[in-house]
């Protein structure tokens, strides 16, 4: 039954670049049913399914694909589940340019077929049919298992493990459930009601949830053994801002990414005094970095307000990390970028307060081990940005509170956690770990699949072996 | 299987001084393993903003937790309200490194101003298990915001107390005994002071003078609490650490306070505006 190849992929209805950036609302509308089966369409049903080794899971995509063909959607969504907890979350932020349809073989000579809005479509329309309701949870041995930090990473196993019959207590510092997915993520790109919906189906199969409990402070990952826990898995992110370490950054107005957008999106200043963290006046912003943190702090700063958002990135648009398209949209929005600068002193305005940014002009050198090429300053060539705000993104580290209060716990020479490649086991017997705390900021998707085989090698260890009698 | 989060159940709230309020709750999981110096992040409902607030007591057995606060705006203003049997939207911690006290004998020094009369209280019994002989010098604006000084003189070898308006106690600040207990000499090991970022900014400059080792509990802004956010930072020897994993206890000597003056008045206007809108919430 040969089609005709349609080239192009099908397009997204986004809202309008004037009317979003005024508020909160999700920029992408998602596919209509009708554009869902178009975009289907266009897969070429491959044998050797190229993109299935390019997704961080293995979603097996041309079967969930030819299901949506037949209109099939409780039957796509399910074949997702098998391999994806989070669809509705992934399907809206996965790089996909990246993954799944970077190796798409329909990509070689046209464009990929867009994987990830269909991912989208099948999760968000098995909600409407309420298929997203079952309960899969399957009786089990009832063994406890401990989950520190309740990300991407640290969801998916307590949802594998759950699944597999296991009595899994999650642990987390923050009062909300989602790691970076609800105190960084912005709203307008991945509404909180996804989130919540999903973590309503981990309570429902029986996972529960002790927020306010700050591992390595409130308990030790040791006391957490002696209160019966059998296996840790540790899926703490990487949640320490780096600075960058100029003159001025201690100015008021200096924030990191994590501060700016925790204040916005985790405590919901853009609803203040409604909700009642403050966020200060903001006309003049500077953001720094190219990542998904830049673009989303860029972007808030707009809806927040701000009259005028300066992106300044080191390097050029090409070597931007962020996702395509939070790049296209940061741009529509009016974000205005200054690439190859690099700010190098915060100015004050005596009072405490800064008033505006130095930045280094910047050319490409050689390319470094990673294969970009390097940013080399223009000695005595500067800009300077009059900005009463100024927001750094240029990365994380690993958080030092767990790590320091668990001896025995191997680092790497980054400072993240070491772990026996395949198992996913630390250094310490029957704790595991994965996600950002393992590989340093990554994505969503990378941290889930580290999540769930983590998961697997405790349920192979609690279930096949009794690890607690053989392994003393 | 044990109860999902716990209840943080308000087991009392009462008003001790003028816009003080010493607030208990139910909070196993703190009240187990929390020590002097640490503090919860704490939050009224799930509007409120997240506050750190210094654990000022606990007790093991029941299980609960007492924290002395000031209403200063919106957020405290919410705790304030809570009644018996409220639940309490979210509390986490113990946080912060525990305060590290020389171990006796010799003599201590603990500073409380204004709601540091609290705070040095769990300071006190901790030197004081630790073998030191501590003098206590409580100050206050005038006698309506004094509150726990019986308890404060109970727990204490010495116990000196003044306000600035002459109230109660000796018309003097804090700084005055302090000096007089500093010249008297002994072998004074430490002098721990929290209050008003002045008063521990004047003290710090006064023990400076006589080289006495000094501690202050610094309160910068935070978000978070857990090293997350870097609102806290504060300059310590002339580099940034993170008030809420690095302190937030530092030696006195070396904080920048004026840096810290600074930082704390970044919200002044904003405070003001959710002070003055309407109250909506659960708690209230
Ligand atoms: C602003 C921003 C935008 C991003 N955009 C994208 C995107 O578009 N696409 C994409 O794929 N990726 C994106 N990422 C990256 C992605 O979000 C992360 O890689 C992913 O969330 C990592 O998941 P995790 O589970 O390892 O950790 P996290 O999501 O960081 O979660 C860790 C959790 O552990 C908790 N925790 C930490 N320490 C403790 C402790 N001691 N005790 C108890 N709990 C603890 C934390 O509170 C947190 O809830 C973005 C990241 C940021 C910051
Ligand atoms: C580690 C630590 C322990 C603390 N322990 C106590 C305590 O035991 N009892 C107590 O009464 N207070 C304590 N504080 C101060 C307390 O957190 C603030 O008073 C509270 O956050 C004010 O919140 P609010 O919404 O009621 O007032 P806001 O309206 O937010 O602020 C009112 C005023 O307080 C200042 N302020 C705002 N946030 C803070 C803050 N985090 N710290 C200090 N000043 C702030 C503002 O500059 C403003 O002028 C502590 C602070 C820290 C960092
Ligand atoms: S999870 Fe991400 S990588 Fe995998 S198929 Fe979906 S969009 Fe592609
Ligand atoms: S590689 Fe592309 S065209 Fe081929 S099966 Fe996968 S999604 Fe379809
Ligand atoms: S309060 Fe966020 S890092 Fe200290």
């Amino acid at each position: 039954m040969p089609v005709p190849l349609i080239k192009k992929k099908t397009p997204m209805s986004f809202l309008d670049a004037g009317e979003r950036k005024t508020n909160f609302n999700e920029v992408a509308l998602g596919y209509t049913k009708e554009e869902a089966l178009r975009e289907a369409s266009r897969c070429l049903m491959c044998p050797n399914k190229p993109c299935v080794a390019g997704c961080p899971v293995g979603i097996e995509i041309p079967a969930f694909i030819k299901l949506i063909t037949e209109e099939r959607f409780e039957e796509a969504y399910e074949k997702i589940k098998e391999k994806n907890f989070l669809p509705a979350v992934c399907g809206r932020v996965c790089p996909q340019e990246k993954q799944c349809a970077a190796v798409c073989t329909m990509g070689i000579k046209n464009e990929p077929v867009a994987i990830g809005r269909l991912e989208r479509f099948v999760a968000d329309y098995a909600e409407t049919l309420g298929a997203d309701k079952k309960n899969s949870a399957r009786a089990g041995s009832g063994r406890k298992v401990a989950i520190v930090g309740s990300g991407p990473a640290g969801l998916t196993a307590a949802g594998e493990l759950a699944r597999e019959g296991l009595a899994v207590s999650v642990f987390e510092s923050s009062h909300e459930a989602g790691g970076v997915l609800i105190y960084g993520i912005p709203e307008f790109r991945l509404p909180k009601k996804v989130i919540k919906k999903e973590i309503a189906q981990l309570r429902d199969m029986g996972v529960e949830f002790n927020f306010g409990h700050v591992i390595g402070r409130t308990k030790t990952l040791k006391e957490l053994f002696d209160a019966g826990f059998e296996a840790i898995f540790i899926g703490a992110g990487a949640g320490l801002p780096r600075f960058m370490e100029i003159p001025g950054e201690d100015l008021n107005g200096v924030y990191s990414a994590n501060e700016f957008l925790t204040r916005i999106n985790l405590m919901k200043a853009y609803r203040f005094p409604e909700y009642v963290t403050p966020m200060k006046n903001l006309k003049n912003v500077v953001v720094v970095g190219g990542g998904n943190v830049a673009m989303d702090s860029a972007r808030c700063a707009l809806r927040m307000g701000a009259e005028h958002v300066y992106c300044v990135y080191r390097r050029t648009r090409d070597e931007m990390p962020a996702r395509a398209e939070e790049v296209e949209h940061a741009f529509e929005e009016g974000v205005d970028f200054r690439f190859l600068s690099n700010p190098d002193l915060v100015e004050a305005d005596g009072k405490g307060f800064m008033k505006g940014v130095r930045c280094l002009r910047m050319e490409l050198g050689e390319p470094d081990e990673s294969g970009r090429r390097s940013p080399v300053p223009l000695e005595g060539q500067y800009d300077f940005i009059e900005a009463d705000t100024l927001v750094v993104a240029i990365g994380v580290s690993a958080n030092p509170l767990l790590l320091e209060t668990s001896p025995g716990l191997k680092l790497n020479r980054r400072g993240y956690i070491e772990i026996k490649r395949g198992t996913f086991e630390t250094s310490i017997k029957n704790i595991y770990a994965a996600g950002d705390i393992v590989s340093g900021a990554a994505t969503v998707i990378s941290a889930m699949g580290g999540g769930k085989r983590a998961a697997r090698e405790i349920v192979k260890c609690l279930t096949e072996h009794n690890i607690s009698d053989e392994r003393k | 299987m044990k109860k999902e989060t716990e209840a943080l159940e308000v087991l009392s709230n009462e008003r001790l001084a003028e816009d003080v309020f010493a607030l208990s709750f139910r909070a196993p999981y703190i009240a187990e393993v929390a020590r002097a110096g640490q503090f919860v992040m704490i939050m009224a409902c799930e509007k409120s903003e997240r506050i750190p607030l210094t654990i000022a007591d606990r007790d093991k057995e029941t299980g609960s937790v007492t924290l002395v606060f000031k209403v200063m705006g919106r957020s405290s203003s919410d705790l304030s309200f809570m009644k018996k049997g409220d639940s309490l939207f979210y509390a986490a911690g113990p946080l912060g490194k525990p305060a590290v006290f020389p171990d006796g004998p010799g003599r201590a020094i603990a500073v409380g101003g204004g709601i540091g009369l609290a705070l040095i209280f769990p300071v006190i019994k901790e030197m004081t298990a630790k073998g030191l002989s501590v003098s206590t010098i409580a100050g206050v604006r005038e006698n309506k915001f004094l509150f726990w000084d019986d308890r404060l003189r109970a727990g204490s070898e010495k116990f000196c107390l003044t306000s600035d308006d002459g109230s109660c106690g000796e018309k003097d600040f804090v700084t005055g005994p302090l000096k007089r207990e500093l010249e008297a000499g002994g072998d004074i090991k430490i002098v721990y002071a929290v209050g008003p970022v002045i008063m521990m900014k004047t003290v710090a400059d006064l023990t400076r003078t006589y080289g006495v080792a000094t501690m202050v509990s610094l309160n910068p802004i935070m978000v978070d609490g857990t090293g997350m956010c870097g609102s806290c930072r504060v300059n310590i020897a002339g580099k940034t650490r993170f008030a809420c994993v690095d302190g937030p206890d530092f030696d006195a000597h070396e904080v920048d306070f004026n840096e810290l003056i600074s930082r704390l008045s970044l919200y002044k206007d904003k405070e003001e505006e959710a002070s003055r809108a309407p109250h909506k919430c659960r708690c209230l």
